[in-house]
């Protein structure tokens, strides 16, 4: 018998796709819901492999690197025809029937001469904001990389790079930059390797430049130097960030030395897997203070520390955390290999081995997005393909699943928060996806 | 009266750091090939890691021969003025001073990485049709090098001294050791301002430059333009720090048996007096030499590898070598001396300086609380 959802699949055949949320209950119940969750979404393909890219190339392939920003700006980063990549910029009109693409535009690709007259080599990171800014981390022609803002699409201007002094002082940046998060006004979070004058030791380093300038206002939020909230012991790296418009942020950490890397075993007792611990931290940017650990790692048990950290989760953080409003943290905690949990807002939603809406066993998950309203959106890999899910506390629902059909072309796969940017503040999602035509896509769902 | 003609005072000619006089004498040979057994590691480890769509195996493995010629300076000059009732002045020319150290860092990395990509294929079987996953590789690379390390970093190195707006000089030197790839030099160099500066030179050679090497390594720049269409990197580079200021002051000067103190700098000349015997003309002179000195290095690696802003893991670590080692370099004052025949104007390499030729060694580091020799 045909199910509803089957029934408005067939539909979306004709009217692009419209997924109705399933009726889920996995979530907890007692709780108030942060938003209500959508009736359905509608998908639309917004471009496709083979269209023109500005500049008159073709658009080869999407890795699946997609934003969407609250100017009705989509952001991808494609592989034209010669196999080379950039970052282009759609300007979205949702007012019709159907999201249009108004206007297209390069906003980088490699070859291309910046303002200070080096040659992109590789865009490594990149966010953007509200206003249509850009932001990224851009290897050049002289093999050394840089912090680069683009305002009022007049092109990319140098913020930071090699021996550029701190902000407010105190020693030079160094040659890697890494993840970064761009906000309102410009405000950049950046993670970076620097050089204190003060010692000869390089460190890392989280760094809030305001306005997306380095001066005086900017700031060391934290570093390699400090130690890790609660332990005797300083974190040797950070890994990837995500920060919310009003300064909350998370990121991941890594353990204390090089020997308290982890080391898995088999049963016959071989070591399976060696890793440095990873945590997470979070904190505002304008309160040094408000450092805590989110989640522990086995390896500051082992210092006799679990004391402090037994209202966290323990396992390893090998995912891009996120934040959303109020500071609710959404992350994957890493229990062991073959087991991951999510989390959000210091609770558990769901982990592998769960059942999903449509009832089909999760066998791994992505990071999750979590929108303006609160909502959270993940992706889970499951026996039958994949699904990509809403959860508002009380109640989980599926709005995207493999086989659906959007705009006529069946659903093969699709990733979804390999970004944190992927829904707007009108809780429009932005993903891609491959299709059984074998064409690569970019998708915008609408909910109804 | 009696004249002393120009006279040549080095530690070496030509001046090399390596036969210079060593910043912590009772150290010996600090300057030292140093061959770690914590300097090898693993990076990371990670076997069929299950990340959505993707399955990620990746090792990475790395070991570092670092060696070190010095810390230690050189030193020369060339004296020349006349002796009489009780005193001494001596125009100084041609000064110079070289303050730092020699060493090379090789390191050994290899790196594996296997990215598998999930596709669902519809296998038919009437009513039990079902969908299987199945993995496909999506990249396979595997590296095996050895580089020195400084080289790579040569250009970066050389830019953080200018920005510094300071006198260090960073060059390929010969080789320190045959362990070694390739030996460098980094060390502040004073000309001409001996007397000026009233009989001091003050050197202060720093490096520290945290900076990804992987652009600037072939195989490992191919590693990261295969992750591009994923929007992904590979970063991996050295954390090297390395500081040693030092101060030397010239204390006395010794004609024969006759030394001259309480020296005066001025108008190009340094001056002194004596409560011994006017040596007349004699055969040798000798220079007395203080130095103070502070030292510290670190050394370490980060390596980081991230799939889009959903997956990373990292890694770093440093040696802060004297730390490690219970190391504690006193900062002196030590006396040094350096004579030669008065009117030579040449200089043997100063094999008595406490630098000594450059070889591999054994550690000789200082124990804590007391000397190794």
């Amino acid at each position: 018998m045909m199910r509803r959802r089957d029934f408005i699949k067939l539909m979306g055949g004709a009217l692009g796709a419209v997924a109705l949320t399933s009726c889920g209950n996995s979530g907890n119940s007692d709780e108030a819901p942060i938003a209500p969750i959508p009736n359905g979404y509608t998908f639309y393909k917004v471009l496709s492999s083979g269209d023109a890219l500005p500049g008159g190339n073709t658009l080869g392939a999407i890795p699946g690197t997609v934003m969407l920003n609250n100017a009705n700006e989509v952001h991808f980063y494609g592989i034209d025809q010669t196999s080379t990549n950039g970052f282009y910029e759609l300007l979205m009109d949702f007012n019709g029937s159907r999201p249009v693409v108004a206007q297209k535009r390069k906003v980088v690709r490699e070859g291309d001469v910046l303002k200070d007259s080096k040659v992109v080599t590789q865009v490594n990171m990149a966010d953007t904001n509200r206003h249509g800014s850009f932001a990224a981390t851009v290897l050049t022609d002289d093999k050394l990389t840089g912090l680069y803002l683009e305002r009022e699409k007049k092109g990319l201007e140098p913020v930071a790079g090699f021996l550029t002094p701190l902000p407010g002082g105190g020693g030079k940046f160094g040659a890697n930059f890494g993840d970064l998060d761009l906000h309102d006004n410009d405000d950049i979070l950046i993670v970076s390797h620097f050089a204190p004058s003060d010692t000869i030791q390089g460190y890392q380093g989280l760094f809030y430049l305001p306005g997306g300038e380095v001066n005086q206002q900017g700031r060391i939020v934290t570093s390699t130097r400090d130690q890790i909230p609660g332990t005797d012991s300083s974190p040797t790296g950070i890994g990837l960030v995500d920060m919310h418009d009003n300064g909350n942020y998370v990121m991941q950490i890594y353990g204390s030395n090089a020997n308290q890397i982890q080391q898995t075993t088999d049963m016959s007792g071989a070591n399976m897997n060696a890793i440095a611990p990873s945590m997470l931290m979070g904190g505002n940017v304008k309160n040094t203070f408000s450092r805590a650990l989110k989640s522990s790692s086995p390896a500051l048990k082992t210092l006799g520390k679990s004391v402090f950290f037994a209202d966290v989760p323990v396992g390893a953080i090998k995912y891009g955390p996120r934040i959303g409003a109020s500071n609710n943290a959404a992350f994957v905690i890493h229990v062991n290999d073959n087991h991951q949990v999510l989390y959000y807002s210091g609770k558990q939603v769901v982990g592998v081995g769960s059942v999903t809406p449509l009832g089909n066993v999760i066998a791994s998950l992505s990071a999750p997005v979590v929108g303006s309203d609160g909502l959270l959106y993940y992706q889970a890999s499951t026996d039958k393909g994949l699904e990509l899910m809403v959860y508002n506390g009380p109640e989980l629902r599926t709005i995207l699943s493999k086989d659906d059909l959007v705009d006529g072309s069946v659903l093969r796969s699709f990733f979804h928060g390999f970004l944190p940017d992927q829904v707007d503040s009108s809780g429009r999602l932005v993903l891609t996806g491959d299709f059984e035509d074998g064409s690569t896509s970019i998708i915008i769902g609408i909910p109804i | 009266m009696a004249e002393i003609p120009k006279t040549l005072i080095a530690t070496s000619d030509p001046l090399s750091i390596c036969n210079g006089f060593a910043l912590f004498p009772k150290l010996g040979a600090f300057r030292s090939g140093y061959v770690g057994t914590n300097m090898a590691n693993t990076i990371f480890s990670v076997n069929d890691e299950n990340l959505l769509l993707f399955r990620l195996s990746a090792n990475a493995k790395y070991e570092v021969i670092f060696g070190l010629c010095g810390p230690a300076y050189a030193v020369e000059m060339e004296l020349e003025g006349s002796t009489g009732n009780g005193s001494i002045e001596l125009a100084v020319a041609g000064d110079e001073i070289q303050a730092g150290v020699l060493f090379g860092f090789t390191l050994s990395f290899v790196l594996g990485i296997q990215l598998d990509t999930m596709k669902f294929n519809w296998v038919w079987d009437g009513w039990n049709s079902n969908l299987e996953p199945s993995w496909s590789q999506l990249l396979n690379f595997h590296v095996n090098l050895e580089v020195d390390v400084i080289e790579f970093i040569y250009e970066c190195i050389k830019k953080g001294f200018e920005a510094k707006d300071e006198e260090t000089t960073f060059k390929k030197v010969a080789h320190i050791s045959n362990q070694l790839i390739a030996s460098w030099g980094m060390y502040d160099e004073r000309k001409g301002n001996f007397v000026s500066n009233g009989g001091e030179m003050v050197a202060t050679p720093t490096l520290n430059i945290p900076i990804d090497i992987t652009p600037m390594i072939e195989p490992l720049a191919a590693f990261n333009v295969t992750l591009k269409p994923l929007f992904s990197r590979l970063s991996f580079g050295p954390l090297i720090g390395i500081q040693i200021p030092v101060t030397v002051k010239m204390k006395s000067v010794t004609l024969d048996y006759t030394k001259y103190s309480n020296l005066a700098f001025a108008a190009g000349k340094v001056s002194g007096t004596t409560t011994g015997a006017d040596p007349g003309d004699a055969s040798t002179i000798n220079v007395e030499l203080e130095h103070t000195a502070g030292f510290d290095i670190s050394f370490g690696l980060f390596c980081n590898l991230n799939l889009v802003k959903l997956f990373n893991i990292g890694f770093s670590t440093t040696w802060p070598l004297l730390k490690t080692l219970g190391i504690e370099p006193k900062l002196g004052p030590y006396a040094n001396n350096k004579s030669n025949t008065v009117g030579k104007t040449t200089a043997k390499a100063c094999r008595e300086c406490g630098s000594g030729s450059p070889a591999i060694f054994d550690v000789i580091f200082e124990p804590p609380g007391g000397f190794a020799i």
